[in-house]
């Protein structure tokens, strides 16, 4: 007699293949939390970097332009 | 919001939206064009800014739209610059000893616009799923499925040190790394 492939019992040995389990699922988080910190390490490094001038000539412009011609001679070039 | 304090929150928050805009753009050069003309825009549109929201991510939804739009006028008239970046980027990660920023960029670069947005947006800017899915106009189930997609991805890519070939009997080697820098913390 022989049993269809299909509902054949799963030769599952528990105590052996448990202890496999366990380390590839601790392998997977730490390999998920490693990459988590190369994104933020990846991602501060530009947010560090020092912000060119240009934006805030920019924004100052945009002030200006807004306060009018007639506000602009005693307007201060940026905060200080 | 009174101007002062919007003047300042958004000086305060440029560093950010040229991070954000790198993950676009990825010549530096394009990405801070793409924040001058965002800074623009959120300036003369303040108004519409509701007080008591999350100003960052008000920002980083007016940064998307003004790439989406430059992107579609550009598409239509060379071949998609970033798209081509993207391919010259597959190439494989280097053998150190361990993984570094070149190599986790590089794979970070190989990814599908919209997953790498999501996993920049969730995984380094901090946004909630809800908030991310906002800025990208989009449901909060997609978010969690392009950022586990992103997330599995990388694991791939950077576990292929051969990237295109079909075989690798070593291809754990930056997996490997990624283990080791765990390790370390």
């Amino acid at each position: 007699m022989t049993i269809p492939k299909s509902v054949q019992p799963t030769q599952h040995v528990a105590g052996e293949s448990d202890v496999d389990d366990e380390p590839a699922a601790s392998i997977d988080a730490a390999i998920q939390g490693a990459l988590g910190r190369k994104l933020r390490e990846s991602y501060e490094e530009v947010v560090r970097e020092e912000v060119p001038d240009k934006f805030l000539r920019l924004l100052n412009d945009l002030k200006l332009a807004e306060s009018g011609p007639a506000d602009s001679a005693d307007s201060k070039v940026g905060k200080g | 919001m009174a101007a002062p304090d919007f003047e300042h929150d958004l000086v305060g928050a440029i560093s950010h939206l040229r991070a954000f805009a790198r993950s676009f753009a990825n010549d530096p050069a394009r990405a801070d064009d793409l924040v001058q003309e965002t800074l623009v825009k959120a300036w003369n549109s303040r108004d519409s800014f509701t007080p008591g929201t999350n100003f960052r991510a008000w920002l980083f939804t007016i940064l998307r739209n003004v790439y989406f739009s430059q992107h579609r006028k550009l598409r239509r008239e060379v071949d998609d610059p970033d798209e081509q970046y993207q391919n010259s980027l597959s190439v494989p990660p280097e053998q150190h000893g361990h993984l570094d920023l070149a190599d986790f960029r590089t794979a970070l670069g190989t990814l599908p616009s919209d997953q790498r947005e999501a996993l920049v947006l969730v995984g380094a800017e901090g946004f909630s799923y809800e908030e991310a899915a906002e800025i990208c106009g989009c449901a909060v189930g997609t978010i969690k499925s392009r950022v586990n997609r992103a997330r599995n991805r990388l694991v791939e890519i950077l576990g292929d040190p051969e990237l295109k070939s079909s075989h690798g009997t070593s291809g754990t080697h930056a997996t490997d790394r990624l283990v080791k820098d765990a390790v370390r913390g």
